[in-house]
C-alpha cells in the first residue's frame, strides 16, 4: 500500500502556497492605516444629552 | 504500540517533551504579560484582560506555526524527528491555549451583552460581503472548532477506531485550521494599530509554512517520478526488477513503487535482504524511511517496530505488516509483486547465496 496522504499533502499544498500568502498580503496591502495628524488619543463623542462647553 | 488499554503510555521521552513544551508556553506567556508592557506606547494604554487575550492567541498562533513545521523539517532533515515523537500533544496543548484566547475574548467583549455572549458574538458583525471589516471572528471559531475536534480524536483508540488512512485524513484538516487563523488575524488583530513585530511574525509564519510544505510536497513528487516503478522483464515472468543490491545502504531500505497505490521497502541487513510493505500499520508512518534497529524494521514517526522477515511485531505486541518475496539474480533484485497476507513469514534472501 502506498501512503496515500502524502500524495494529497503534496497536491493541497501547492494550492495553498499560493493562495494563502496571496489572501493574506492582499489583506495586509489593503490595511487602513489612520492619518498622520490624528490625536494621541481618541477623542470621544459626546453621548447624547450633554451640550458642549 | 500496546497490548492492554492504556489512556496515554507514558515514558521518559514524552515526560521530557511535555515539560519542556510546558516550559516554553510558560515562560512565553510570562514574558508577553509581564515584560511586553514595559515597550508598550504609553499614550495608548493596554488593558490587563486585552492584554492576556493577545498573549495566548499570538502564543497559539506560534504554536500552531512550530506543529506545522515539524513534519516537513522531519521530512528534510532527519534530526528533527523526535520532535514529530509526540506532536499529538502539542496540538492538544495548542487547542487548550487557543480555547482560552476564546474565553479572554467573550468575557471581554461580550459578557455585559443584552443578548447570550455566543449569540452576541455571531451577530455583533454580519457584514461578510466585505474584505475589511469581515466579521474575523468566524474564521477564529472555525479554527477552534478544527482544533477541538482534532484534539479530541488524537487518541490512539481514534486512530484504532476510524483506521489510519481515516485518521490521517481527518487529521489534514489542521492545513484548513492554519488558513483560518492566518485570515482571523489578518483581518482582526492586523486591522488594528500598526505592530510591526505581531505583523512581521505572522509573515514570516505564513511564508514559512508555505514554504516548507510546497517543498516537501514537491519532494513528494519528484520522488515518485524518479522512484523507480519496478521494471518487468521477459527473464523474470511474474516478478519484477527491484534494482541492484548495491543501490542499498545496509540496515537502509530502498523503496520501489509497484502501482499507482502500492509501494514495497527493500531492506539489506546482516547481508540478507526482506521486502515488506513501506506502510506502518500504526500511523501509516513511512517504514522505507527508518532503518534496522535491533534486528527489526523501525518505523521512523513513533518507533513502531516489525521483524524483518515475518512483518509481525515483536512480541507481546501484535501489529503485522505485509510482506513480499524476493529473489537475486546475480546483483539484480526481482520482487514479487503479490503482497502476502500480513504477518507471512519469507526467508531472506542472502546475498551472495543461492538465491
Amino acid at each position: 500500500m502506498k501512503r496515500l496522504h502524502r500524495t494529497a499533502h503534496a497536491r493541497i499544498w501547492t494550492g495553498l502556497v499560493f493562495l494563502l500568502p496571496l489572501a493574506f498580503f492582499t489583506i495586509l496591502a489593503l490595511r487602513q492605516s489612520p492619518p498622520a495628524d490624528r490625536p494621541a488619543e481618541l477623542i470621544e463623542a459626546p453621548a447624547s444629552g450633554e451640550t458642549s462647553q | 504500540m500496546s497490548v492492554q488499554y492504556t489512556p496515554v503510555i507514558w515514558n521518559r521521552n514524552k515526560i521530557i517533551y511535555d515539560a519542556v513544551l510546558i516550559a516554553a508556553v510558560a515562560l512565553y506567556l510570562y514574558i508577553f504579560i509581564r515584560v511586553g508592557p514595559t515597550f508598550e506606547d504609553v499614550t495608548r494604554p493596554i488593558d490587563g484582560a486585552i492584554l492576556r487575550m493577545r498573549a495566548f492567541g499570538s502564543c497559539a498562533f506560534l504554536m500552531l506555526t512550530v506543529i506545522l513545521c515539524i513534519g516537513p523539517l522531519a521530512r528534510l532533515d532527519r534530526r528533527f524527528l523526535p520532535l514529530l515523537y509526540n506532536r499529538r500533544h502539542f496540538g492538544v496543548l495548542t487547542a487548550c491555549i487557543a480555547a482560552v484566547h476564546a474565553s479572554y475574548v467573550l468575557g471581554w467583549y461580550f459578557a455585559f451583552s443584552p443578548t447570550d455572549s455566543y449569540v452576541a458574538l455571531l451577530s455583533s458583525n454580519t457584514s461578510y460581503a466585505q474584505v475589511l471589516g469581515f466579521p474575523f471572528e468566524a474564521f477564529g471559531i472555525g479554527a477552534l472548532i478544527i482544533l477541538f475536534v482534532l484534539a479530541a480524536t488524537s487518541h490512539d483508540f481514534w486512530l484504532s477506531f476510524l483506521g489510519a488512512p481515516i485518521w490521517k485524513a481527518l487529521h489534514m484538516a489542521i492545513y484548513a485550521a492554519y488558513a483560518f487563523v492566518v485570515l482571523h488575524v489578518a483581518l482582526g488583530a492586523l486591522q488594528g494599530p500598526s505592530d510591526p513585530v505581531f505583523t512581521a511574525m505572522v509573515s514570516a509564519s505564513v511564508v514559512l509554512v508555505s514554504g516548507l510544505h510546497f517543498a516537501t510536497g514537491r519532494m513528494e513528487v519528484r520522488r515518485e517520478r524518479g522512484e523507480a516503478a519496478a521494471k518487468t522483464s521477459p527473464e523474470a515472468g511474474d516478478w519484477v526488477v527491484a534494482g541492484e543490491v548495491n543501490e542499498i545502504d545496509d540496515k537502509c531500505a530502498k523503496m520501489v513503487t509497484l502501482s499507482a497505490d502500492e509501494r514495497v521497502a527493500i531492506f539489506k541487513y546482516d547481508g540478507k535482504l526482506s521486502a515488506v510493505t513501506n506502510v506502518c500499520a500504526h500511523q501509516n508512518g513511512p517504514l522505507g524511511e527508518g532503518k534496522v534497529l535491533w534486528g527489526c524494521i523501525t518505523c521512523p514517526w513513533h518507533g513502531y517496530q516489525y521483524n524483518l522477515a515475518d512483518g509481525r511485531a515483536p512480541a507481546p505486541f501484535t501489529e503485522k505488516i505485509a510482506t513480499y518475496r524476493l529473489k537475486l539474480v546475480g546483483s539484480t533484485i526481482l520482487l514479487d509483486p503479490k503482497a502476502l497476507p500480513p504477518g507471512t513469514y519469507v526467508e531472506p534472501v542472502v546475498i551472495g547465496g543461492a538465491g
